[in-house]
């Protein structure tokens, strides 16, 4: 993905980083680790989750992602930059990075049940 | 012993030939006061804790004032009137893990900062220096924007009572 310079994809002309910090980091704390129990981490799960479409339709549909006030393209971006530094796992190589495009088809249905279609994920998941 | 006798005294007339006692003042007066200098080193200063107020320091204004720069959005009570600091919580209360975080325009260098403010939690109100300035706060229907909540209630401690908030600099925002 080109992502050109910090205009055409902020209308605040943040870096990725810095929207992680504005929009994220505020439950999911700095490293993506979350609460224990509360705020769930990110640290394995997007990485695992972006592999199946299942699991992309999940991490786009959550509340923090679907609701964030970012752009369909700022928030593909995020998604990217948090993939490749906030994981545990690293990126395999066939990770396809998510589009605007993407993010626009599916933050359209926020999660409800968003507790029970990720335990239903991570049992899918290998280990 | 007698040529340590003479050694001595040749030595004391030599000295004495070579300097003059105005010499031994001055250099006298030289010693005491660079040791009065040493005080003022670095060494001594960096253990002063006192605000300071000098438009030229990167961190500029009154932590303990509500119109301290990275007060912009707190909503709470000040923890350096509580016995904390601005990045600091008081004795006896935990830092929330999560919190509400905005940006503030820091005026000494004319750059947004992305603040972060914990909220300190395990002691009942601290009750002095409320500051409630709420720029770019929004409704409680979005919860990451919104700093009317009690991030207290996402601490591993689970309802434990709100004490009082710090502001944190996470980094400049760009």
């Amino acid at each position: 993905m080109a992502l050109g310079s910090a205009g055409t994809y902020s209308a605040w002309g943040y870096q990725p980083i810095v929207n992680y910090q504005l929009h994220c980091m505020g439950c999911h704390r700095a490293d993506g680790s979350g609460e224990s129990g509360r705020v769930p981490s990110i640290r394995r799960s997007l990485v695992l989750f972006s592999g199946t479409p299942e699991g992309r339709e999940y991490v786009i549909r959550v509340p923090g992602v679907a609701q964030s006030p970012l752009s369909d393209e700022e928030t593909a971006v995020l998604l990217n930059w948090m993939a490749r530094n906030l994981s545990d796992l690293a990126l395999p190589p066939n990770f396809v990075d998510y589009s605007a495009a993407e993010v626009r088809r599916w933050r359209a249905q926020p999660l409800a049940e968003v507790s029970v279609m990720r335990a239903r994920l991570m049992s899918a998941a290998p280990p | 012993m007698k040529w340590l006798d003479v050694f001595a005294e040749n030595s004391a007339r030599a000295l004495a030939r070579r300097t003059s006692r105005r010499s031994v003042i001055a250099g006298l007066g030289s010693f005491l006061l660079g040791a009065a200098a040493v005080p003022l080193l670095p060494v001594a200063r960096g253990a002063d804790t006192r605000p300071r107020s000098d438009a030229a320091n990167a961190d500029p204004g009154d932590p303990l004032s509500c119109d301290y720069w990275r007060h912009c959005a707190i909503d709470g009570f000040i923890c350096g009137c509580c016995g904390g600091s601005q990045s600091m919580c008081p004795p006896g209360t935990d830092m929330s893990a999560v919190t509400w975080v905005g940006t503030c325009h820091n005026p000494s260098d004319g750059l947004e900062y992305v603040i972060s403010y914990n909220d300190c939690c395990g002691k009942s109100s601290c009750g002095r220096c409320f500051c409630n300035r709420n720029e770019g706060d929004s409704s409680l229907f979005l919860p990451g924007k919104s700093n009317d909540y009690n991030w207290c209630s996402g601490n591993s401690k689970a309802n434990i009572p709100y004490h009082c908030s710090t502001a944190r600099i996470v980094g400049a925002a760009k």
